[in-house]
Formats: C-alpha cells, sequence, structure tokens
C-alpha cells in the first residue's frame, strides 16, 4: 500500500479540477476587463452628455 | 460524532475528494436554472435598459449567489440529506465533499456574486442579493426547516426575490411590478412543495422535517394545496393591472391558471391510492411547468412588440 497521500485517480481528479478552474478565472478576467469597458464607456457618456 | 461525520472521515479524511461534477452539484443546477429565468424575466419586464453585458453578469451573479445557497444549504442540512432518498446521493452525504469545504465554496461564491453585482450593476440589487441569500440559508434552512410545517411558506420569500433583483438590476428601485412578479412565486411555492411532499411524506418524516403532511395530515395539506392555488389565482393577474404585462399575457395566464386549479381540485378530492399519489405528482410536475409558462409570457409580448396595459397606478 502506497503511503502517498494521494492516488494516481486522486491527482487526475486534482489535475481536472485546476484545468477547469483556470478556464474559469481567465473567462472572467475577460468578463472584468469588458465590465470595465463597459461602465467607464457608460460614465464617459454621462459627463460628455450632462 | 453521528454516522455521517465518521463515514465522512473514513472516507475522504484528506478531503480534496470532490469532482468538478460534485462541486456542480453543489450549486443545485436545476433550482440555478429557474432562479436564472425568473431573474431574466424581471430584467425584461422592467422599465428602462441595461447594456446586453450588464445584464449578462447580472445574471451570472444572482446565478452564482443562487447556487452559493445551495451549498451552503447541502452544508448545514448533511444530516437530513443523509437519511433522505431524495437527496441520500447528495455529494456532502456521499462524502464525496467535506461539510467544511461546502461552507467555504458556498461562503466564498457568496461574496463573490454580493460583490461583483454592487460593483458592476448597482447596490440595490446587491443588497437584495444578498438578503436572499441570507435569508435562504439563516432564515430557512438554519431555523425554519426543522421548526415549523409553515417553513415553507415564509422561506418561500427566497425564491421569489430572483425576479425583483433582476428588474432592481435595471431600475435600481424596488417597484410595485417587481413586486408583483415576487408575490406570484411566493404564493406558488406552498402548492409546488406540499403537492411534492404529499407523495415523499415518510421521507420527510424519516429526517424529521416538520413538513405539513405529516405535522397537520394529508387532509389539511390538501385544503391548504387548493386554498393557497385559489389566492395564486388573482395575483397571476397582478402584473397586467400593474402595466407590466398585456393581453397575451392574461389570456395565457388564464389558461394555465384554469388548469393549475383543476389538479389542485384533483388532489383535494382525490385522497386514496396510486390515483391519490398520481394526482399530487401530476400537480408537482404541472406547477414547475405553469410558473415557467406564465413568466415567460412576459419576454415573449415583449419580443412580439405587444402593448402591456396601463397601469392602475398613477
Amino acid at each position: 500500500m502506497s503511503n502517498a497521500p494521494f492516488s494516481p485517480a486522486d491527482m487526475a481528479r486534482r489535475r481536472k479540477r485546476a484545468v477547469i478552474m483556470a478556464l474559469i478565472l481567465a473567462a472572467l478576467m475577460v468578463l472584468f476587463f469588458a465590465l470595465t469597458i463597459v461602465r467607464i464607456g457608460s460614465n464617459f457618456t454621462a459627463v460628455a452628455g450632462g | 460524532m453521528s454516522d455521517l461525520q465518521l463515514n465522512i472521515a473514513s472516507d475522504s479524511a484528506l478531503g480534496g475528494q470532490g469532482t468538478a461534477g460534485d462541486y456542480f452539484a453543489l450549486l443545485k443546477p436545476r433550482v440555478m436554472s429557474l432562479v436564472v429565468f425568473t431573474a431574466f424575466v424581471g430584467i425584461v419586464a422592467a422599465p428602462g435598459t441595461l447594456h446586453p453585458l450588464l445584464a449578462l453578469v447580472a445574471l451570472l451573479a444572482i446565478a452564482v449567489g443562487a447556487g452559493a445557497s445551495g451549498a451552503l444549504n447541502m452544508w448545514y442540512d448533511a444530516d437530513i440529506d443523509a437519511v433522505m432518498r431524495r437527496t441520500r446521493s447528495r455529494p456532502v452525504p456521499r462524502g464525496a465533499i467535506l461539510p467544511g469545504e461546502a461552507l467555504g465554496f458556498g461562503g466564498f461564491l457568496a461574496a463573490a456574486s454580493v460583490i461583483v453585482l454592487g460593483l458592476f450593476v448597482n447596490l440595490v440589487a446587491a443588497a437584495l442579493l444578498a438578503f436572499t441569500i441570507f435569508f435562504y440559508v439563516v432564515i430557512y434552512t438554519m431555523w425554519l426547516k426543522r421548526w415549523t410545517p409553515q417553513n415553507i411558506v415564509i422561506g418561500g420569500a427566497a425564491g421569489a426575490l430572483p425576479p425583483m433583483i433582476g428588474w432592481a438590476a435595471v431600475t435600481g428601485t424596488i417597484d410595485p411590478g417587481a413586486i408583483s412578479l415576487f408575490l406570484i412565486i411566493f404564493m406558488w411555492t406552498p402548492p409546488h412543495f406540499w403537492a411534492l411532499a404529499l407523495f415523499r411524506e415518510d421521507d420527510y418524516a424519516k429526517a424529521g422535517v416538520p413538513m405539513l403532511p405529516n405535522v397537520a395530515g394529508p387532509d389539511e395539506t390538501r385544503r391548504q394545496i387548493l386554498l393557497y392555488t385559489l389566492v395564486l389565482l388573482p395575483l397571476t393577474f397582478l402584473p397586467a393591472l400593474l402595466g407590466v404585462s398585456g393581453s397575451v399575457y392574461v389570456a395565457g395566464a388564464a389558461l394555465l391558471s384554469a388548469i393549475f386549479v383543476y389538479y389542485a381540485v384533483q388532489v383535494y378530492r382525490l385522497r386514496e391510492g396510486a390515483a391519490a399519489t398520481g394526482a399530487c405528482r401530476k400537480l408537482f410536475g404541472f406547477s414547475i411547468l405553469w410558473l415557467f409558462l406564465v413568466f415567460a409570457l412576459i419576454p415573449v409580448e415583449r419580443l412580439l412588440g405587444i402593448a402591456s396595459f396601463p397601469s392602475v397606478l398613477p
């Protein structure tokens, strides 16, 4: 019996979870960047219009 | 230490055993889909406009907030879930995810969803989302669910708030139109859940959850289902009176509500054997379809350019 805390199956599961987490974080990064542009754009329009 | 804790301790003492699918299941995706849909209707029904990307992020934050509530509910209710047939294969009672992991996951997502909604959309919507999560987790899950058979009547407020959050994301206010959408879901919840509780009565009794059928009895539950359905009927037309919806909504809601009342009457009439169970199952299934279709009529009217009625309010 191995003394390693995680079996190869555990490690594979963790790797898959880490990849999904990385993809979610990358998507959030793009989303928040786009949102910031939208918010700055709307503030700019409001200031220019007012 | 309870059997559940022993089981978890022996199977996954190290933690980190859950798959991405297990974590997704913690979010209660089926409940989340209904929350997202009703919040979307709130956004569409509200007067005013919202940039499509901001609308998307509002829906995302509401979905994540609802999912966080589900995860926190599964953390707290792991003991109940472990003994109920319907819920015993959930990730926490199954030992795939430790209670502490569910708590951390849910807590993080709850905070993140409220912060994102507040920063990018508006503070009223964020405050409503925070209140919804608090109400579902603390008021319903921790207090009402184990204490009173009125648990789902009062707790139903949490499930009824998403269209108000969607509406507030557009307007930044809490308006009568938004409250009318809230009231429909609020009054729909008891007949929906009591129909389920009638054919899952033994499950709730085994878990010690005081649902109406195992406290007041099936006959009283049937009477309450019919009463709540009859109160729901006029409330369904409130959005039309407040200028949120138009003639197609009124016609569709009238037809769908007539079917809803028919199924509720069947539940009231049929009290013995397979026919009674069948009537409860039909009401439960139709109630989900009813809510979806009644709410769908509002965006359909917008899409078809059908005018709403003038509001009765000045």
